[in-house]
């Protein structure tokens, strides 16, 4: 029991040392958010799995980033599909009809 | 023969005993039926991609008029809805690359300054998440959120508050595939404006389905 006590303080002090020593939230989100984007330079990898393990709101930020990226791609799926997201209006449509038997 | 053939495809394909191939559609092609077949499909494909009505039937529009122009180019190879689409999506990206030469660039739109209470905070950890401002637990869990019709509607207002040049870039990438030096070199930004753009929509899309959504109750 004191043992665990001893790794967790052990543990608390490192992720304080790395929050202190290593560059800030503010910097850490703007490599995250490239991470989503682009493969990540060597340097960029080993700063931010660092900053991940001292930080859990950072962890946060990457898990429902990359969810918002998702249900983006979702929500392209289902809008080209789904009635609910709208149609042509009926104007339109009868313009594009007698734009397209004019053109043809 | 040629009668029971026709016969036999306008009772649908239901009655077909045989396995033998469907005709291709290379003959089936019927520009005066693809405002009923596809302008609905079309028009959500440009609205969810330019998030605005008139500019979405505009680009429906011109899509069909070039469809028609290049009817030869045709090759039957695709179907018809994957071949309006692909001329689609070129005439959403010249919509797009229009609508932002109308506006000029606002440094605004790179400024990250709205974020900065974000990371203020009253101890040594400078620069790190505010204690009461910072991504929260979920309440609510993305695998249902993505099953509701509701939710796709806030994160639409959430696109919606984003400042037009921003969300064009986000939805470019995100929707389109471009790829950044695509984006960059079609809407004039710099790499380095790209990435703050791309980072200030996620910031806010983040935090605007966290309000809005999965810190509601339900």
């Amino acid at each position: 029991m004191s043992e665990l006590t001893i790794y967790q303080r052990i543990t608390k002090f490192f992720r304080r040392t790395i929050l202190r020593t290593f560059p800030s939230c503010k910097e850490i989100v703007h490599v995250i958010s490239a991470s989503l984007d682009r493969p990540l330079t060597l340097r960029e990898r080993f700063l931010m799995k660092l900053h991940l393990f001292a930080c859990k709101p950072c962890v946060r930020y990457l898990d429902q980033s990359a969810f918002v990226s998702q249900a983006i791609k979702i929500m392209d799926e289902r809008e080209k599909l789904d009635l609910f997201a709208g149609s042509l209006s009926d104007s339109a449509r009868s313009r594009i009809k007698s734009a397209l038997a004019t053109a043809s | 023969m040629i009668r029971q053939q026709t016969a036999r495809l306008a009772a649908g394909e239901t009655d077909r005993m045989d396995n033998t191939p469907i005709p291709t559609v290379e003959w089936n092609i019927d520009p005066a039926a693809w405002v009923d077949d596809h302008g609905d499909y079309l028009f959500r494909y440009a609205l969810v991609r330019l998030r605005d009505d008139v500019r979405a039937e505009d680009v429906v529009q011109e899509t069909l008029l070039a469809a028609l122009q290049h009817l030869s180019s045709y090759s039957g190879r695709a179907t018809e809805r994957t071949w309006l689409t692909a001329i689609l999506k070129h005439k959403i990206v010249d919509q797009i690359r229009k609508s932002c030469k109308e506006v000029p660039f606002e440094p605004s739109d790179t400024d990250l300054s709205e974020f900065d209470p974000l990371f203020e905070r009253p101890d040594e950890f400078k620069g790190h998440w505010s204690d009461t401002l910072s991504p929260r637990i979920w309440n609510r869990s993305p695998e249902d959120a993505v099953q509701q019709d509701e939710f796709f509607g806030v994160l639409q207002r959430c696109m919606g508050k984003l400042p037009e040049r921003v969300a064009h870039v986000f939805t470019l990438r995100e929707m389109n595939e471009l790829d950044t030096e695509e984006i960059c070199s079609l809407l004039e930004l710099s790499t380095s404006n790209f990435w703050v753009m791309m980072h200030r929509a996620r910031m806010s899309l983040r935090r605007c389905i966290e309000i809005n959504w999965f810190m509601k109750a339900k």
